[in-house]
């Protein structure tokens, strides 16, 4: 009776569980994305209109370069490239919830209408209020988790609750209102579309310590909740009748996952602007890689959105230097034929989840 | 363990699809719910299984009624599988299993050696032991819903429910599924409640058959005395030839004409 109780079935190595609950693979792939957003890290502070050496850029990291060495790495390219991290940590973390949540391939921070809150609320600093910038992130962040709020209300039936698909129709319905309203402001006070045009285009130029200070919270406080989150995010995944039928409290575990992608899409919205395609592409690409399992996908995510967001922050920098080109720009160009790809996928493969 | 409802009435709106349900289950009993379409029969197994909530009555386990339980102190007694449940791409055998220890295991704790337990015990039980590893995906549907009974199995209830167990599988496959549960109402003394669609599986496996029309329950006794034209007649208005499989003595029913009809399903022409 006693050999059932063993895992001794054939499997292949990568399948194997390490002590973590993750596979090899999955391992491998977690570490991979770290290693590319820490690298990432290193080429930021080391590449653009001044081009340091390693020595410099750790010269500069210990205070012991030449003050221009110094003021570079440390004021400007060390808190904007951590801020691009956290950024991209937090958008790809808010999709892998929003997700896993919804049973839905297409759901990200901008289905649920939170992105298009933040765009809304910055728009109408920038062009009502244009002498306030100092509100454009609490604004943003307002705007965001108000139109979260209210998608949530409007999925809401009495005595039946949510339901996935009716926040992804609600959050569709507020993302093309709020829009249209974004959209009448930058009409009306045209002479003042620059700033707007590059807020909702995504940007982090000239993102400071203190831009650092309004994310990191958010970013360390909703991975430990995300993780806490796994095993329901993964019965979830089943559906509602099944998780329930497991004993899931379904509309709480809803409730919490959105309410942290929603905090955690606006706390990045609110210092980067929107910038798009990070929260739908990395838990597609974590999923592609290494299965459906969220005590993987979270953190494959969080490393893999940061390694996005930085490479992109670093080309945004550096393509067409001088010029800026917005970072939300780049995320796009790479998102979109990413999603053709994931298209021409979907035809061949019966999986559920695509 | 017992189930019982009381002068449930449940409805989406305003309207009800139920009304004044009298039911009461007992423990080991083996019953079918059976009915037209639209008939409520789905509701009932949903409105028991805490996914719907009455307007009026209760649902009692035990009796204890399940608006007092908690979620998990429900699911530890009673299981329940959805009509054509889903699973994620990647999914494994034994990992849907493992989410049947989902009441048992506290939050913040793993699954620990009693779990991995109960969790092979189940996949043996459910003849999966062999697909353990192998992706839900990849399953025939027959495997497919053997596992999902087996997770169901892992979570050690008294009861299950099942809405249409084997309406997409072919014929081997519905009667190796049927078979299955039948050996964990017998050896493992679970209640099983399901939904089923096919009269003469409901037939065959079920002792007692609970007949809902029109969101009331019209017949509810030993499945010999509901497999009868007259019954038949009534409930799903058709005119049925009835005869005996000497293999399982069990009533078996051909359908030949629509009641009240004349000739071959006059009512429809023009």
């Amino acid at each position: 009776m006693e050999e059932g109780s063993g895992q001794s079935h054939r499997r292949s190595l990568l399948t194997v569980p390490s002590p973590s609950g993750l596979s090899l693979k999955q391992l491998a792939v977690v570490t991979a994305a770290l290693g590319l957003a820490l690298a990432g890290i290193l080429a930021s502070m080391s590449l653009g209109a001044v081009s340091l050496s390693p020595g410099e850029v750790i010269g500069g990291l210990l205070g012991r370069a030449d003050n221009v060495s110094n003021q570079i790495v440390w004021n400007l390219r060390l808190p904007r490239v951590l801020v691009a991290g956290l950024v991209g940590m937090n958008m790809a973390l808010s999709g892998a919830l929003l997700q896993g949540i919804m049973r839905n391939p297409l759901a990200a921070p901008t289905i649920v209408g939170v992105t298009a809150g933040a765009g809304l609320g910055a728009t109408l600093v920038l062009t009502l209020f244009s002498g306030l910038p100092t509100f454009l992130p609490m604004a943003a962040f307002v705007g965001a988790m108000a139109a979260a709020v209210v998608v949530y209300l409007l999925s809401w039936q009495p005595g039946l609750g949510t339901s996935p698909v009716r926040m992804v129709l609600a959050g569709v319905a507020m993302t093309s209102m709020l829009g249209a309203f974004t959209t009448t402001l930058i009409v009306i006070f045209s002479d003042r579309v620059q700033p707007v045009i590059l807020w909702l285009s995504g940007n982090l130029v000239g993102r400071s310590w203190s831009h650092l200070e309004l994310v990191w919270p958010y970013s360390l406080g909703g991975l430990i909740i995300a993780f806490l989150l796994v095993r329901q995010l993964n019965v979830l995944q089943l559906g509602d009748q099944a998780a329930q039928g497991l004993g899931v409290r379904i509309e709480l575990y809803r409730f919490l996952a959105m309410g942290l992608a929603a905090l955690l899409a606006a706390s990045a919205v609110s210092v980067a602007g929107l910038v798009g395609f990070v929260g739908l592409m990395t838990p597609h690409v974590m999923r592609l890689l290494g299965g459906n399992n969220h005590g993987y996908i979270i953190p494959a995510a969080a490393a893999g959105g940061a390694a996005l967001v930085i490479w992109a922050d670093l080309g945004a920098r550096t393509v067409l230097a001088p010029t800026e080109v917005p970072v939300g720009i780049i995320t796009a160009l790479l998102g979109g034929p990413f999603f053709v790809f994931l298209l021409y996928r979907t035809r061949f493969i019966g999986g559920r989840s695509l | 363990m017992k189930v019982q409802a009381n002068r449930l009435a449940v409805g989406y709106d305003k309207s009800n699809v139920l009304t004044g349900v009298d039911i009461e289950i007992g423990a080991g009993e083996m019953v079918g719910v059976i009915g037209s379409n639209g008939s409520g029969k789905s509701t009932l197994l949903k409105t028991m299984a805490r996914l719907l909530k009455p307007h009026h009555g209760a649902v009692h386990l035990d009796g204890k009624s399940i608006r007092d339980m908690s979620p998990p102190e429900m699911a530890r007694r009673m299981a329940s599988l959805p009509q054509a449940p889903g699973s994620p791409a990647g999914l494994t055998v034994r990992e849907l299993v493992g989410y049947g220890r989902y009441p048992h295991v506290p939050w913040l704790k793993r699954l620990g050696p009693a779990d991995h337990r109960v969790i092979d015990r189940a996949l043996r039980e459910c003849r999966v032991e062999a697909l353990a590893h192998r992706e839900m995906s990849t399953l025939s549907g027959g495997e497919r819903q053997r596992a999902w009974l087996a997770m169901a199995l892992a979570q050690e209830p008294k009861v299950m429910l099942l809405d249409e167990p084997v309406t997409f599988l072919d014929i081997a496959h519905q009667l190796e599924v049927m078979e299955l549960i039948t050996q964990l109402n017998r050896e493992r003394g679970i209640t099983v409640i399901m939904v089923l669609h096919d009269l003469n599986l409901a037939s065959r496996h079920c002792e007692r058959l609970i007949v809902i029309k029109e969101g009331r329950v019209a017949y509810d006794g030993p499945t010999e005395e509901i497999i009868c034209p007259d019954v038949l007649r009534e409930v799903f208005g058709v005119e049925v030839y009835i005869v005996r499989n000497p293999h399982t003595g069990r009533a078996v029913c051909y359908p030949y004409q629509r009641a009240g009809g004349e000739g071959h399903g006059a009512g429809g022409r023009p």
